[in-house]
């Protein structure tokens, strides 16, 4: 028989089959089935929310960052005198070495803000919010100026003035347009503060943003804590988020030279990206666990399945079927149970997934606040990826055919004439 | 004569009665330091580890009870930066801000081993109370104690130039009995009249090489207008 | 016939089909094993660790304060309206009530560590030492130097003190605004510095004598929470009871449910997560043992129309299937407490330290642990009892109600 013939002739006989002994198909089918869609919704939920997360927290921390040596572990009580010196330079011969790296210098201080009678403790962040030729919003800002409420974000890096959070503005009781004083002490020790006009007021919906920090541009805040040709941190947003591993190997020597350091995202999200390992372990164990009740009861019904039909097995090899032909028809039989069992179990899957990427699984506003780093709103989204469909997919089709190898190879042990009189 | 001899003899064997208590000397060393009211140009030398960080040069107005005025003349990053010091509160002035700030008294003042409080006018024998302890020939030692909780330094011991009744050093204890810091006065000279210790040195106890000092390069007394103490005279 | 001889009946027709029964056994024993190591994890973590810690670490079990007093209102924790003044007499009742093994009144304000050139924001927390000694944790996570004492001083969390090489001895500036809003500053000698391993509270509370709060925020001799401690945790709706009975015109008294929302949901979610994928796993099971069962009765039906013709009653044939699908049940459950049984005691007596994931959360979720009880392996042999029991029952009942007849005739 031609191949083409063969194929024709397994799927037909492995419909037939499957119709035919409807119990042990539909049980079959019901465990591939559940097993599609616990993978799909359970890669929609858990690593739907953890990319759309890590997204976010790019967002917010960049792919890469280059700090002087010793900051970043004392960046919560920002040394000063731990800053880049002649940072300009230093970008300039970074962005050689990387032409599509967006590069974007900042300073974070401790500042006391005041206004009238009231003042408030913000982490403030001088920042040049536009790189590039082409002068693009750096990625890490886009939360902040997507999220502007009232007033403006910065039109360039010469735009002078502070961005303040609607809770700040609250807490002060001031408004658009008004200015703000932010006094810190500077890096020389003493007392220093400068009065800036209030031209955006944001509400990103990150507790720690929208209680912590204001934006203010890079020279206003360069002038406050006396470091004009120094920054703290130079942030690095590349095209394609691999890149910003190898991209330090690249630049280790201006690292080397100017005494530096070089973050990329999995140190800058440590623990996070410890927590992702944790959860991808868990889930991995709820796979396997699952695989495995799901492989045994499969094969107990394909081990039951083939048993049962040994004497047509034998009437088929006695009319010429190799072995191999047999083989080849269970499995048809089996892989044709899996296609339609997880076809049916992601298209559920996927449904809901689908329905909570729109519609936001609700999360109250205590929770909201224990994650306050992560979670910008009260719902949280899943998200819809090809992954969870072609993985689950896939593995709901391999498994079936897995599980009958052992009944399969029983069967090959068998002699015509044992298969023949089997009963 | 007998009642002579016995007044005699009471004169010589009894010098208590004209020795000072230790409150006595703290009041005099207290009058030998302050002023009723002036002006005053101070140099103020800035140390850490041993090296010379900074130099601040002020001119100041002061008037007791009402309070003292700092503006800052060198160096040029902190000219025109004002310090306004009134009973236990204190504001900042930076020029281009269009109000003063307010500072905890207790903190670093500009970044040296003094703080804010230090400056601030207090009594010590008001704020203290004080008993002797074994001092030398030719000083007084005097533990000071906090009378109330809202001083700087509950525990200060000092030692006092019996001759001049001026101070010679200060010790300065936390809550806790901790050293914190020493004062040395040195250099006595005429300051507006008086002779009193023109160079102060003050050294952090809990970091060697921290030190700060300052220079009272020139004092005189002068009718200070009470109206210049308030945060809205600042602005100008 | 006896049962005795009936179940030595089925007991021995597992062996005719081994293979398939082997499977089935051990479809058994990885479901009652996972759900023996569940219910002690889930027991162990969130019940006994999350909200153990939670109440020790973070809430107590029961909080009072002045109506006045916000929560969420960080700034405004020390103000005249949102402290208690005469608390000393209040503390000596909570301390006589019942189930109250301690009792901690504290002024807790928003304010800074440092050395003097920087800074750390930190929530300053005033208490009294004595109290705070029967009643909290900060002594037995002291690791270096010494519990408050008469002097002062302030302790450290470790992760605070390592930011800025505080060693025991050092001087702390501990920073905070007054009740009339204006800044303050002590500066205090490191006592002592205590590790918990929940981040909150090692690198952002630092503790400091009431008196020296009260001096820092220039509030006289006040508070602004009580904390209490019970005997229980279940006592905590009595004790709730109790103290708005007595103080309830005056304070609002809250539960630490109040304050471990976001923990409970958590707890609800997980736990909604492993009934479901328990359920799961057992279903499969059962379907699993049905359709052996169904396949065993129908491979022997003229086995059991035998039995039927030579006198076996309609019941008997009815328990010759029960039995089978539960000596399944029995040795897989037996082999599922062994399967489950390690995880479980590697988790009960070693654990997973899951302490980093407080820096990210504020939860103290320190250690993920098993706490089994003597009962566990009971419900999970039940468990692999009973969903075998139902797997074998449908097949069960078909073998009993067949026609004699009909099933000798079955080729």
């Amino acid at each position: 028989m031609k191949i083409t013939a063969k194929v024709l002739f397994y799927l037909k006989l492995g419909a037939r089959n499957i119709l035919k002994y409807k119990k042990r198909s539909l049980q079959v089918g019901v465990v591939i089935c559940i097993g599609g869609f616990v993978m799909t919704t359970m890669g929609g939920f858990t690593d739907g929310m953890y990319d759309k997360l890590l997204k976010d927290m790019f967002e917010g921390t960049s792919h890469a960052k280059v700090f002087r040596k010793g900051y970043y572990e004392k960046q919560e009580i920002s040394p000063l005198e731990l800053s880049i010196e002649g940072y300009r330079g230093i970008i300039g011969r970074i962005s050689s070495a990387g032409p599509g790296v967006k590069i974007s210098p900042s300073i974070s201080a401790g500042t006391v803000v005041s206004f009238k009678d009231n003042s408030l403790n913000l982490v403030c962040q001088g920042v040049e919010p536009y790189s590039g030729k082409d002068a693009d919003l750096f990625p890490a800002y886009r939360t902040y100026a997507g999220s502007v409420r009232e007033g403006r974000f910065f039109k360039n890096n010469s735009d002078k003035g502070v961005l303040i959070s609607s809770y700040a503005a609250r807490n002060l009781a001031c408004g658009l347009g008004e200015s703000i004083i932010l006094f810190t002490a500077d890096s020389y020790g003493s007392f220093n503060a400068v009065e800036l006009e209030v031209i955006g007021i944001f509400k990103t919906g990150y507790k720690d943003k929208d209680e912590n920090v204001c934006i203010a541009d890079l020279q206003s805040v360069q002038g406050l804590v006396g470091l004009e040709n120094a920054v703290t941190e130079i942030s690095l947003y590349f095209n394609n988020l691999k890149e910003s591993e190898s991209f330090g190997r690249r630049i280790s020597g201006i690292i080397r030279e100017n005494n530096l350091e070089y973050m990329d995202w999995k140190e800058l999200l440590g623990v996070f990206v410890w927590a992702l390992k944790i959860g991808n372990i868990f889930n991995f164990i709820i796979y396997i666990i699952f695989i495995i009740v799901a492989a045994v009861g499969i094969m107990n019904t394909v081990l039951i399945s083939i048993m049962n039909r040994m004497r047509d097995i034998g009437t088929f090899r006695a009319l010429g079927f190799t072995l191999n032909d047999v083989s080849a028809m269970i499995i048809t039989e089996v892989t044709l149970l899996g296609i339609i069992g997880s076809a049916i179990g992601i298209a559920i899957g996927v449904g809901l997934v689908y329905y909570f990427s729109v519609v936001g699984i609700p999360i109250s506003d205590e929770m909201k606040d224990t994650m306050g780093s992560f979670l910008s709103s009260n719902r949280i989204y899943t998200t819809l990826k090809i992954n969870f469909i072609v993985f689950p997919f896939f593995v709901s089709c391999l498994v079936p055919v897995l599980s009958s190898l052992y009944p399969l190879s029983l069967m090959r042990k068998m002699h015509i004439k044992e298969a023949l009189g089997f009963l | 004569m007998n009642r002579f001899f016995i007044w005699a003899l009471l004169f010589c064997f009894a010098p208590n009665l004209h020795a000072m208590s230790a409150q006595d000397i703290v009041k005099a060393v207290d009058d030998n330091l302050t002023f009723r009211e002036g002006e005053m140009n101070v140099s103020i030398i800035d140390y850490k580890n041993g090296k010379f960080t900074k130099k601040l040069v002020a001119e100041v107005q002061f008037k007791k009870d009402s309070g003292t005025l700092m503006e800052f003349t060198d160096p040029p990053r902190e000219k025109n930066k004002r310090i306004l010091l009134v009973k236990d509160n204190m504001w900042m002035f930076v020029p281009g801000i269009s109000r003063p700030v307010r500072l905890s008294g207790k903190d670093s003042f500009m970044g040296t081993s003094f703080s804010n409080r230090d400056l601030m006018d207090y009594d010590l024998s008001n704020d203290y109370v004080s008993k002797l302890l074994e001092g030398t020939e030719n000083e007084y030692r005097i533990e000071m104690n906090a009378t109330n909780k809202s001083v700087t330094y509950p525990k200060i011991i000092m030692s006092v130039e019996k001759k001049r009744l001026l101070p010679v050093k200060q010790e300065l204890y936390t809550l806790s009995g901790n050293l914190i810091k020493t004062i040395e006065f040195s250099k006595v000279r005429d300051l507006g009249g008086k002779l009193r210790p023109s160079v102060y040195l003050v050294k952090d106890v809990l970091t060697s090489g921290n030190e700060t000092e300052v220079v009272f390069n020139s004092l005189k007394y002068k009718k200070i207008r009470e109206s210049i103490f308030s945060p809205q005279n600042m602005v100008r | 016939m006896n049962d005795k001889y009936i179940f030595s009946i089925s007991a021995k027709n597992l062996k005719r089909r081994m293979r398939r029964s082997v499977l089935n056994i051990t479809s058994i024993a990885i479901t009652s094993g996972i759900f023996l190591f569940f219910i002690g994890f889930y027991r162990g973590t969130y019940i006994a660790m999350m909200r153990e810690s939670f109440i020790q670490l973070k809430s107590a079990h029961v909080q009072m304060h002045s109506p006045a007093f916000d929560d969420k209102k960080i700034q405004d924790y020390v103000a005249k309206e949102s402290v208690i003044k005469d608390y000393p007499p209040i503390v000596q009742k909570i301390l006589k009530m019942k189930n109250v093994t301690g009792v901690s009144p504290r002024l807790i304000s928003a304010g800074f560590i440092g050395n003097g050139r920087e800074k750390l924001p930190v929530m300053v927390t005033g208490c009294d030492p004595e109290l705070e000694r029967n009643f909290g944790f900060i002594n037995e996570a002291l690791k270096e130097g010494a519990y408050l004492d008469a002097s002062g001083g302030v302790l450290l969390g470790r992760k605070a003190a390592d930011l800025f090489g505080f060693k025991v001895g050092d001087l702390c500036y501990v920073q905070a605004q007054t009740v009339h809003n204006t800044p303050n500053l002590l500066i205090l000698p490191v006592t002592g510095i205590y590790e918990t391993k929940f981040h909150e509270l090692d690198k952002n509370t630092v503790f400091i004598r009431i008196d020296d709060a009260n001096l820092l925020c220039d509030t006289g001799d006040s508070v602004n929470k009580i904390f209490v401690m019970l005997e229980r945790m279940n006592d905590t709706g009595a004790a709730v009871s109790a103290l708005e009975k007595e103080f309830g015109d005056r304070f609002d008294v809250k539960p630490w449910e109040y304050y471990a929302q976001a923990l409970l949901e958590g707890e609800k979610g997980d736990g909604i997560f492993y009934a479901i994928f328990l359920t799961i796993l057992l279903f499969i099971s059962v379907t699993t043992i049905m359709g052996t069962m169904y396949v065993n009765v129908y491979e022997r039906i003229r086995e059991m129309a035998t039995l039927r013709a030579i006198g076996w009653q309609r019941q008997e044939i009815f328990k010759l299937v029960v039995y089978e699908s539960l000596a399944i049940g029995v040795i897989g459950s037996l082999i599922g407490l062994i399967l489950g049984g390690i995880p479980t005691a590697y988790m009960t007596y070693i654990g997973f330290d899951y302490s980093k994931m407080t820096e990210m959360v504020s939860l103290p979720i320190l250690r993920l642990i098993s706490r089994p009880a003597l009962y566990d392996p009971f419900l999970a042999v039940s468990v692999g009892i009973v969903s075998t029991f139902f797997g074998g029952l449908l097949p069960a009942i078909k073998a009993s109600k067949m026609i004699i007849t009909d099933a000798l005739r079955v080729n």
